[in-house]
């Protein structure tokens, strides 16, 4: 009896005009998407493989010069691109990517797509995940809205009922109806963003990430699909039906993500520009400052250093002064920088903390969170990239100081060093976190949207029941 | 077969079916003639279970409806006064889902014989029922009632919307059906229908049913019961 009513709702919404006209609007946008994203992911992927070469032939070839100058010469390093960053770039577009590392200071990231397409970007970029996460909903509401509330309108309810036909059965049967006209319409799109995965020619690991995406939309579809068939049995008539699964629509969608975002800024705000500087600035003021001989500090510090070494002038130390006071304040450096970026963080963790509990209300943001995730494009894959950025800088320029402080004289500003050695200097390697850890930190919101799932459904089934046949 | 022992429902203040006790035999055809509002949509809507009655109970074949909401069902078939149907799906199709949810499986040609039965032609059943008349659809409800080969039959105004001949084929098909051995409660506004049809005829006012003329051998023209009526309501 299930598949004769899934069957009939098949069959009904493939003869519908509103289907045909609805579905190549989605297969449209939908293959726009994957093209303009995997157009976009491999002219970047391209650039950011040829900087990561450059970056490095750049460091090994520059002219040779004092290990402590080849500090302050720098270099860059990029956060990987990933293959399912085509699918969804999450946070990549307004975090940038390009990292500056030298000596002294600890920078902050450049070259943010979104600066170079203005306020539009916001708004949202016609993305896979964008189209399926924002769109596809609508697609489901347009062909669901009715399934309940017709019926009950036009009398079709009295004469299903009177064959026999549980309330319940008629739930299963009309959701798995509209679960075969939503994968028949999806699951070539999944099969098109598998063909962009065989296009960027990914690896084994972000095959099961891919998997686990097809899944996590599943499962986002099947909330809308109880939602429309609650809103559609709850109001029992196809027009409030239609308004309320739209309200519904906007109230997740839309409403929900803004309201949460400025919800977690309120609680927990960051601070400006300006005042993170400044306060960055004034600490740094209160340790030693290798660049300066006059800094109260720096003479401490040689009061201690000569003491300790029972000499008197720094030139009857072991080692090379310059050398040592440089790595000296670049710990201190280093130290203030990491406690006012640690402050920061911690004040984005908490806004995050917020995000994610408030996401229990909105499978939209559950399913955003957990998309971003598997395409490795989501905030604390960033930040997991900015830590690993930061302590390369800290062992490059540990490095260059500690050869300065050891390997050349003390006052020996114009010995220098050449390609062999800066080409034996440590290389920058990143590997996003692996899938195993990654599993743990999606199980959470995976299993709140699993709830959605499972709640949704229930209700449903409760609403049907409900449903009187006038 | 169809029974009711003091049936009764209330919205509020306003009682709709007012005590109602009725026993319709197989082979009985039962007609209910009252004003819009007297309760005979009610009284259908307690047998087949989309109406909870406030005291008293509904027994089809014997089983209280509210208690076997399932089981009744494949006791009864219904006819609504609007069959609406699903309009991208032929005549055919139509009779075939209904029936398959009602758990029969029948062969082309069979529902194809149903639907004529019902008098709907071979050439209409294969068009979609977007293109239908209301009488067509009243025909595909009438086959879909007949597929379902129940012992009780409801109808609701069950030939609003068929042409004279139509309506007069209907009659014909229910005495085919009393034959049959089939018990039939029929909601009618059609005196000269129930007159030629009917084994009983109830009149209901305000929730009540008052009169059951039940000698309607002896009544020679539908006058007498439209008068009859007319003082009655």
């Amino acid at each position: 009896m299930l598949f004769t009513i899934a069957n009939q709702q098949i069959r009904s919404i493939l003869r519908d005009g509103r289907f045909r006209t609805s579905a190549l609007l989605m297969g449209g946008l939908f293959l726009l998407s994957v093209l303009g994203t995997l157009d976009y992911y491999t002219s970047l992927k391209k650039q950011h493989d040829e900087a990561t070469a450059t970056a490095r032939e750049q460091w090994e070839n520059q002219e040779d010069k004092n290990p402590h100058s080849a500090a302050h010469y720098g270099t860059y390093v990029f956060k990987p691109i990933y293959p399912l960053s085509y699918f969804d770039p999450g946070v990549d577009a307004f975090t940038g990517n390009t990292l500056f590392l030298e000596g002294h200071r600890s920078n902050q990231p450049k070259f943010r797509a979104a600066e170079d397409r203005g306020a539009f970007a916001r708004l949202g970029i016609l993305t896979p995940a964008f189209v399926l996460g924002m769109l596809f909903p609508l697609f489901i509401i347009l062909l669901g809205f009715g399934s309940a509330a017709t019926e009950r309108e036009n009398g079709n309810l009295r004469l299903l009922l009177a064959q026999g036909v549980k309330p319940s059965t008629l739930f299963w049967g009309k959701s798995l109806g509209l679960w075969a006209v939503v994968l028949l319409l999806v699951l070539p799109f999944f099969a098109a963003g598998a063909a962009g995965l065989v296009a960027v020619n990914a690896g084994g690991e972000h095959w099961l990430r891919y998997a686990l995406i097809i899944l996590l939309y599943l499962a986002y579809f099947g909330c809308f699909i109880h939602l429309t068939l609650i809103i559609s049995a709850w109001t029992g008539k196809q027009n409030a039906a239609l308004v309320g699964s739209i309200g519904a629509w906007v109230l997740i969608c839309l409403l929900t993500p803004k309201v949460v975002v400025n919800l977690a800024r309120q609680l927990y705000p960051a601070p400006t520009w300006q005042a993170y500087n400044d306060a960055i600035k004034k600490d740094l003021e209160t340790g030693v400052d290798g660049h300066d001989p006059t800094d109260v500090f720096t003479q401490k510090l040689e009061k201690e250093t000569l003491a300790k070494f029972g000499v008197d002038s720094v030139h009857q130390l072991p080692f090379n002064w310059d050398g040592f006071v440089m790595q000296k304040g670049e710990e201190h450096e280093t130290y203030v920088f990491q406690k006012h970026k640690t402050r920061l963080l911690n004040i984005y963790r908490q806004q995050q903390q917020i995000h994610q509990a408030a996401a229990v209300v909105s499978p939209y943001i559950l399913t955003g969170i957990l998309s971003q995730q598997l395409a490795g494009t989501d905030v604390n894959t960033y930040f997991d990239f900015l830590a690993a950025a930061e302590r390369y800088r800290v062992q490059l320029v540990g490095e260059l100081n500690a050869d300065l402080t050891y390997n050349f004289k003390y006052g020996d500003w114009s010995g220098k060093r050449g390609k062999d050695f800066f080409a034996q200097n440590t290389r920058f390697e990143y590997a996003s976190s692996p899938t195993d850890k990654l599993l743990g930190d999606l199980a959470k919101p995976a299993g709140f949207l699993l709830i959605w799932l499972v709640v949704s459904g229930w209700i449903a089934v409760f609403f049907f029941k409900k449903m009187e046949p006038v | 077969m169809i029974s009711a022992k003091n049936l009764t429902k209330k919205y509020g203040d306003k009682t709709a079916l007012d005590n109602l006790t009725l026993d319709i035999a197989p082979g009985e055809i039962f007609c209910l003639l009252g004003q819009n509002g007297a309760g005979k949509t009610t009284t259908i809507n307690c047998f087949l279970g989309f109406t909870q009655p406030t005291s008293g109970q509904a027994f089809i074949n014997g089983l209280n409806v509210a208690q076997h909401p399932i089981e009744t069902k494949k006791h009864l078939a219904y006819l609504p006064e609007v069959v609406v149907l699903y309009p991208n799906l032929t005549g055919l199709e139509n009779l075939d889902y209904f029936s398959r949810l009602a758990g029969f499986k029948y062969e082309k040609a069979e529902l194809l014989q149903l639907l004529e039965r019902a008098g709907l032609p071979k050439d209409d059943a294969v068009r979609r029922v977007s293109e239908y008349s209301k009488g067509m659809r009243q025909k595909v409800g009438i086959a879909i009632a007949l597929a379902k080969k129940a012992k009780a039959l409801f109808l609701d105004e069950p030939t609003s919307g068929l042409d004279p001949k139509a309506s007069n084929d209907f009659t014909h098909l229910l005495l085919e059906l009393k034959e049959e051995g089939v018990a039939v409660l029929m909601a009618t506004h059609d005196i000269f229908k129930a007159k030629d049809g009917a084994t009983r005829i109830g009149i209901m006012k305000d929730g009540r049913l008052v009169n059951i003329i039940d000698n309607l051998r002896d009544v020679l023209h539908a006058k007498e019961i439209e008068d009859i009526y007319l003082q009655t309501v």
